[in-house]
């Protein structure tokens, strides 16, 4: 049976319009499904311009240029399967997943989204509201609030003012979404000719309009949520996903953080049982790379001693780092990236696999970005031909940048 | 649309084949050869409602302390092996399962079986397992809607073991000795109370070779889960322990069994659809399955920017006409995200392969393989009598305002 799927598979296919956006088409004969997803880059950004789009995402399906409210609405739901558009950690994501028989629709949705959202003050106000609200209500993921201040506070992360004008708002998303920053993809049911034919007159005639200049407002930060826990938190930088260092440094946070093997969970959590939570979170930046290492308590009185013992393991990395904890975190990041399900952070690179239609036009258009797609089928080899000296060697240069917060 | 990509995910699965080993232990194969991953877990008739007062949190330390013999050395070969591997308490089953990519199965079934069968629990552990489980608990302290469930079982199911929390009272784990833990062990850790479900893709023949390894369990005695008591309806109102106000409400129907489920997830949605609405709420819900087909209960709870009382009035005024008020279109939308929801939860092996072990728990083996088809042929009639099963005067009804 799996020779016959080999035999009929073929290659993702690359389609250019004349405005340099790429579109990456994955033929999937025998999908039910197609997903037509659009990333466009923001790992430059600023906090101020991160939490600008992050609230834009939210305030996307309320209305565009052409359609109003209602009409936009019925578009959606005529096109039907899931509409969802985030700020997914270093991209603006866009992504619609239908019938096969309903691609056409789809594409006039995703061409309105991408190209002539509104923005309205009501829509942002509502958006700011809504963002706050589910900030609170991470109450059974404590530390998730917490390390997104210290994105912030790292300048890899979405912070800043709460209330986000109009005109500002469209500016930065003429900036970000823009065909020289986005790339396309589409996988499932639906055959490349086709693509290219609905797709020539929407997105290949997108524009590359300058944006208008624009500053995001000084306003109020919004509250920070009450604290009834504490968590520790340590950070370290790698280098960019471009470097061929990159697949080394990634092996080095499994390592420490990813998995109830990592040596952080064994340490906090089995031998001094500090924790219930323990984890990782990665900001991949167009010039850097960061992964945060955290834990979080409530029952501790205090927290100096903790943050002292984690800067301390991320410090002897180098030393403690075994070939097994290597060959541990290759192979979780290999299965993770083949079957992984996504975490609490949306749709962020290396938390997704490779199982749904969606799950793989994420990536293909992510990779594009970053290089080119076919980095996405040979990165597991990356991943499998990592060294135990290539991960001692980052686990040395991490230490050298290691940044600690606790509250 | 629906029904074309119901028959095409419906052409997929076969009938999940069931084995009963010697020592009675059940194993549940459903290869989906197509599948990119594979996912097995081991379903332990244990949890708290298993448990009394001296052994409150007895089976949430249990499956905790046997993920640490070697300092978490099971856990750490399986993800070795690319795979996963976790472990969940709930009232009524214990769930430990281990996930990932389908070349990996053989390995993570190995892993996953031998976890059980060695009940490896360290007793030098025992202490600092406390300490980790006693922060878990701080930590669904803050949630108030994990806090809302609580009291309401609380309220409904008084001193009944249905009311004890899953993770065990903060008191009840400091208090709980090795000797309790390794007895709860040896009683539930047995052929009789066993469940192994292999899904996704991997060799059925090679699985059950493996399997056998559970016959190294004596037999030992099959667990009952307690009858329920008389539920204590209600309506009660507290000071409100957290920043928001809230309603919750606790629904015992005692006509929800596998036969009706899927007309009974139709109704939920069309009411949480409304929730929204008339509360601009937060509404959380979460179905369970009581010790036979004879009755479950769905607690929900919500907050809003609104004062409870008032919210607790809109909502209950809305059951009352939710029978009548179930437009065609209604019913439709809710019917659609249903099928959506089970559509996602098709083509995850560890999801199937999850509800397929409670449904050989309930006695129903299709429970989940053929969800997808139960919920397309219900009709509004039928969605019409679940709705009537959620009647406000057959609610636990707590109000927590700020004064």
């Amino acid at each position: 049976m799996s020779g016959v799927l080999a035999a009929i598979a073929v290659a993702p296919q690359l389609i250019t319009f004349g405005n340099g956006l790429p579109v990456i088409v994955d033929y999937d004969p025998d999908s039910p499904f197609v997903t037509l997803v659009s990333l466009s880059r923001c790992d430059d950004q600023s906090p101020d311009r991160l939490l600008a789009l992050e609230i834009a995402c939210r305030a996307i399906m309320r209305e565009t240029q052409t359609f109003s409210t209602q009409r936009l609405q019925y578009l959606s739901w005529l096109v039907g399967g899931r509409v969802e558009a985030e700020l997914a950690g270093d991209t603006v994501r866009i992504e619609i997943t239908t019938a096969p028989s309903h691609f056409s629709l789809a594409a006039t949705l995703l061409s309105e989204l991408t190209q002539r959202a509104s923005f309205s003050q009501e829509a942002l106000a509502e958006a700011s509201k809504d963002l706050q609200k589910d900030l609170e209500r991470r109450e059974l993921m404590p530390w998730y609030p917490s390390v997104r201040e210290f994105r912030g506070d790292l300048g890899v992360g979405p912070r800043g003012p709460i209330s986000m004008r109009t005109d500002v708002t469209r500016a930065l998303w003429q900036h970000v979404v823009r065909p020289d920053r986005t790339a396309i993809a589409i996988v499932g049911g639906v055959p490349p000719s086709d693509v290219e034919r609905r797709l020539t007159s929407s997105f290949g005639l997108w524009e590359l309009d300058p944006a208008p200049g624009f500053r995001i407002p000084r306003g109020q930060f919004g509250p920070n949520p009450v604290r009834r826990h504490a968590t520790v938190m340590a950070s370290v930088e790698g280098p960019p996903v471009t470097s061929d260092r990159f697949a080394a440094w990634l092996v080095y946070c499994g390592a420490i953080g990813w998995g109830a093997g990592s040596k952080m969970h064994r340490m906090i959590r089995n031998e001094l049982g500090w924790a219930y939570q323990t984890g990782s979170s990665l900001s991949i930046r167009h010039d850097k790379s960061h992964a945060i290492f955290h834990f979080t308590f409530v029952r501790a009185p205090s927290f100096g001693e903790r943050e002292e013992t984690l800067k301390e393991m991320l410090v002897a990395a180098e030393q403690s780092i075994s070939e097994t904890d290597v060959d541990r975190a290759k192979s979780l990041l290999i299965g993770q990236y083949l079957v992984g399900s996504g975490g609490p952070e949306g749709t962020v690179p290396f938390g997704q696999g490779h199982v749904a239609v969606w799950d793989r036009a994420f990536w293909l258009a992510w990779w594009q970005l970053r290089g080119g797609f076919e980095r996405d089928s040979s990165f597991k080899e990356e991943l499998a031909n990592v060294a135990h000296e290539d991960v001692k060697r980052e686990a040395r240069l991490a230490a050298a940048t290691i940044k600690s917060k606790a509250h | 649309m629906i029904a074309a990509t119901a028959a095409i995910l419906l052409a997929i699965p076969s009938t999940p084949a069931i084995h009963t080993l010697s020592n009675g232990a059940t194993v549940c194969l459903y290869p989906e050869q197509n599948s990119k991953g594979y996912a097995a877990q081991v379903l332990v008739r244990s949890g708290s409602a298993y448990q009394s007062a001296e052994t409150d949190g007895v089976h949430h330390l249990i499956e905790h302390l046997l993920f640490l013999p070697g300092n978490g050395e099971i856990q750490a070969t399986a993800e070795a092996n690319g795979s996963w591997m976790n472990g969940t308490t709930f009232r009524e089953v214990s769930r430990f399962y281990v996930a990932g990519p389908a070349s990996n199965w053989r390995e993570g079934l190995n892993q996953l079986v031998k976890l059980i069968v060695s009940k490896g629990i360290p007793e030098d552990k025992l202490s600092i397992e406390k300490r980790v489980i006693l922060e878990e608990i701080a930590i669904q302290d803050l949630d108030p809607d994990s806090a809302m469930d609580r009291e309401l079982w609380s309220k409904a199911f008084g001193e009944s073991p249905w009311a004890l929390r899953t993770s065990g009272s903060s008191s009840g784990i400091e208090r709980l000795s090795f000797e309790k833990v390794k007895t709860a062990l040896n009683d539930h850790y047995t052929g009789e109370n066993i469940v192994l479900v292999v899904t996704g893709s991997f060799d059925p023949a090679v699985a059950l070779q493996i399997a056998e390894q559970l016959n190294d369990l004596p037999r030992g005695k099959r667990m009952s889960l307690p009858s329920f008591p008389d539920i204590e309806y209600g309506r009660t109102a507290a000071t409100s322990p957290y920043d928001t106000e809230r309603v919750g409400f606790g629904f015992f129907a005692p006509g929800i069994g596998s036969s009706n489920y899927s007309a009974v997830r139709i109704a939920i949605e069309s009411i949480a659809g409304r929730y929204g609405t008339l509360a601009d709420s937060q509404l959380v819900s979460r179905v369970f399955f009581g010790p036979s087909e004879s009755g479950s209960l769905l607690t929900v709870s919500i907050s809003g920017k609104k004062p409870a009382i008032e919210i607790e009035k809109e909502v209950m005024e809305m059951l009352r006409a939710a029978p009548t008020a179930l437009t065609q279109e209604r019913f439709r939308n809710a019917k659609a995200a249903v099928l959506a929801n089970v559509r996602a939860t098709q083509r995850l092996p560890s999801a199937i392969g999850f509800q397929l072990g409670l449904g050989v728990l309930f006695r129903d083996p299709h429970f989940g393989t053929k969800e997808l088809e139960r919920v397309d042929a219900v009709t509004q009639e039928e969605v019409v009598e679940a709705l009537r099963l959620f009647s406000p005067e057959n609610a636990v009804v707590l109000i927590w305002s700020k004064r």
